[in-house]
């Protein structure tokens, strides 16, 4: 939530409130009307709103402050959008009437002191994240018991990046072929690891330090010098080389819907605290790209709806920050050009695909990088939808493409795409095991194979 | 029957699918807050106490409460200051006495009325209204309120005192055009500036 902006606008334009010029005129006409039927406890109704009145006009404001609207440094919980309100205030301005809008959300409303400067924090509550245009505010100082009004102002909304919130995972698959000579993960390969491999006849290129002295005192007089006690060859322990995995993610972002099926047309918007699919995609791909690269793996980022490669693979924390970025700024971009081949991706990469499976340009590409020999594992990461509200025609839309979906994913199962429900529900609306048991099974069932 | 059933459950916001649930605020963080239906229920309380002490017929209370009604829905409109006025007119047509303690509570009540409803003016039901912002109001309050109330207990001295003093009203009238002279001065200076 890096996104800064500031906008403010100075501008003075001081009047009498309704409610004070009617109490004013009440006032004289109370006092009058007192007068004229010689009635002094009806003129003293009158003397407060007049004494109000020039107390309030003697100590008017004559200028106006400026309000300054910036987002917040960081995001302290997963969810929560924070923004600033920067009060600069000028003598006589007493308060400052906000209304703070988002997107999906309804105007916050608020009176609030401005007699001195002051921050003033905003916030919202999203399920939404990506790049997010938001806390449009208008506001208005007061003054005199707000009986003196400055004319409205407005801010306008300011963009912020919300990043997508991580998933602690604990075990996850690998590739099937670990290349690399270093890693957190043990290759099939002798080399400079810690589990071991066998015990080996010292050969040159072997280190001192790894002889193993009981084995050559054992095996003395059993090599080429045959005379009994003599040590003729040395052995040394060997151990299993270590590797690092390589990881693609592969973002689809080519399309963008909310669980409600009746907004998958362009006249409706999903709520506001409602996760798309392509929330549900950077929550996965963030989650699993912050355990890989945790575990000293390399992991890339590609995104289909886009050309370029946005992440080639890389280790490290810095990596980690700018997946997340890139993942958060990643949206549906108009009509997305058609790729005709699959992207090349490095080989002996662990490919992870991020889609809807709505189409079958993704389902085909994953088809591909299985037929080339990667590993693949497909996340669907439709959220659970509801077709409440959908007329006949709507309903009918969306069999036929469940139907289509249905068996577009039964083909990348049997084509040996292994497969994930992110949001825990099968297509055809069963309840799916969770993204922990489901990652820790397939963990499992291809260790074998390393 | 179903139906029906469902519908009900609607009606009573019972068992809402989650796109038909309201949409969530923006929080402004404040410090500590009133909601501004609470003034605006006090709004509501203090009319209806200046209003209980002219029950003489039942139109009156009806056009009273009608008016009520109107100051709840518009405070941010002339109509609280047409309130404060029919108030007023009651206290003239049925309360002579100069010592009645209704006169003092009208003097209470009215300037009460118009403050909470100049403060919270514009503001919907649901937002909220920071506590400090309402000190200043209370303590210019106080002191007007008092200094009122001491003329207006002086007033009805003199006028309970049967006194005959035409130059009070030369007074009041010279003292209303300083008033207005100094102010229109200071505003001008004001906007000078």
């Amino acid at each position: 939530m890096a996104d800064q902006a500031e906008r403010s606008e100075p501008h003075s334009r001081w009047q009498l409130g309704v409610v004070a010029s009617s109490a004013a005129i009440l006032g004289v006409v109370l006092v009058l009307s007192g007068i004229m039927f010689q009635r002094t406890n009806v003129v003293v109704l009158g003397i407060p709103m007049l004494l109000n009145l020039v107390w309030n006009l003697a100590h008017r404001p004559t200028g106006s402050g400026r309000l300054t609207l910036s987002a917040a440094e960081m995001m302290r919980e997963p969810g929560l959008v924070e923004a600033k309100l920067e009060l600069a205030t000028v003598p006589g301005v007493e308060n400052l009437q906000l209304r703070v809008g988002a997107p999906g959300h309804q105007l916050g409303v608020a009176l609030v002191a401005a007699a001195h400067d002051r921050d003033i924090g905003v916030s919202i509550t999203t399920a939404r994240t990506g790049q997010r245009s938001m806390f449009h505010t208008e506001w208005g100082e007061s003054a005199a018991d707000g009986m003196l009004l400055n004319h409205p102002r407005f801010i306008p909304a300011i963009m912020i990046t919300v990043h997508p919130a991580t998933r602690a995972l604990k075990t996850l698959p690998l590739p099937f072929r670990l290349p690399g000579l270093t890693g957190a993960h043990d290759s099939r390969r002798a080399g400079e690891g810690g589990d071991l491999h066998d015990v080996h006849v010292f050969t040159p290129g072997a280190r001192l330090r790894r002889i193993d002295w009981r084995v050559t005192a054992r095996r003395a007089g059993q090599g080429s010098s045959g005379r009994p006690g003599e040590i003729g060859e040395l052995y040394v322990r060997r151990t299993f080389a270590t590797a690092d995995a390589t990881i693609m993610l592969v973002l689809d972002s080519r399309d963008d819907v909310g669980p409600d099926v009746g907004t998958w047309d362009d006249a409706n918007t999903v709520r506001e605290d409602q996760a798309t699919s392509l929330d549900i995609a950077r929550e996965a791909a963030a989650s699993l790209a912050r355990h890989y690269l945790d575990n000293g793996d390399r992991v890339g980022l590609e995104d289909v709806g886009r050309l370029r490669r946005p992440a080639p693979p890389s280790g490290g924390r810095a990596q980690l920050h700018r997946l997340v970025h890139h993942l958060a700024v990643s949206q549906p971009i108009g009509e997305p050009t058609r790729r005709k081949r699959a992207p090349r991706l490095p080989s002996g990469a662990l490919i992870i695909v991020f889609s809807t499976f709505l189409d079958d340009d993704m389902a085909n590409f994953a088809q591909s990088w299985r037929r080339s020999g990667h590993r693949v594992l497909a996340v669907d990461v439709l959220p659970r939808l509801t077709i409440r509200g959908l007329d006949v025609r709507q309903r009918t839309a969306w069999r036929i493409v469940r139907m289509e979906r249905v068996d577009r994913l039964r083909d990348l199962s049997s084509s040996g795409v292994e497969l994930i429900h992110w949001e825990g529900e099968q297509p055809n609306g069963q309840p799916a095991p969770s993204v922990e048991v489901a990652m820790a099974a397939l963990a499992r069932a291809r260790r074998g194979r390393r | 029957m179903r139906r029906r059933r469902e519908r009900l459950l609607r009606t009573l916001r019972i068992n809402r699918p989650a796109a038909e649930r309201p949409l969530p605020r923006v929080t402004i963080n404040t410090g500590a807050y009133l909601p501004a239906w609470v003034l605006r229920l006090l709004i509501g309380l203090v009319g209806l106490g200046c209003l209980a002490m002219f029950v003489v017929h039942p139109a009156i209370v009806v056009l009273g409460l009608a008016g009520l009604v109107a100051v709840l829905v518009r405070p941010a409109s002339i109509v609280p200051a047409l309130y404060a006025l029919g108030l007023a007119f009651l206290l003239l047509a049925t309360t002579p006495d100069p010592f009645a303690a209704a006169g003092f509570l009208l003097l209470l009540g009215i300037h009460l009325l118009i403050i909470l409803c100049s403060v919270t003016a514009e503001l919907p039901l649901v937002a909220r209204v920071e506590l400090t912002v309402l000190a200043r109001p209370a303590r210019r309050f106080v002191i007007i309120q008092l200094s009122c109330q001491g003329l207006a207990l002086a007033a009805a001295w003199l006028a309970g005192a049967d006194q005959t003093l035409p130059w009070i009203g030369v007074v009041a009238v010279a003292g209303l055009v300083v008033l207005v002279w100094t102010l229109a001065l200071r505003l001008r200076m004001a906007d000078a500036d």
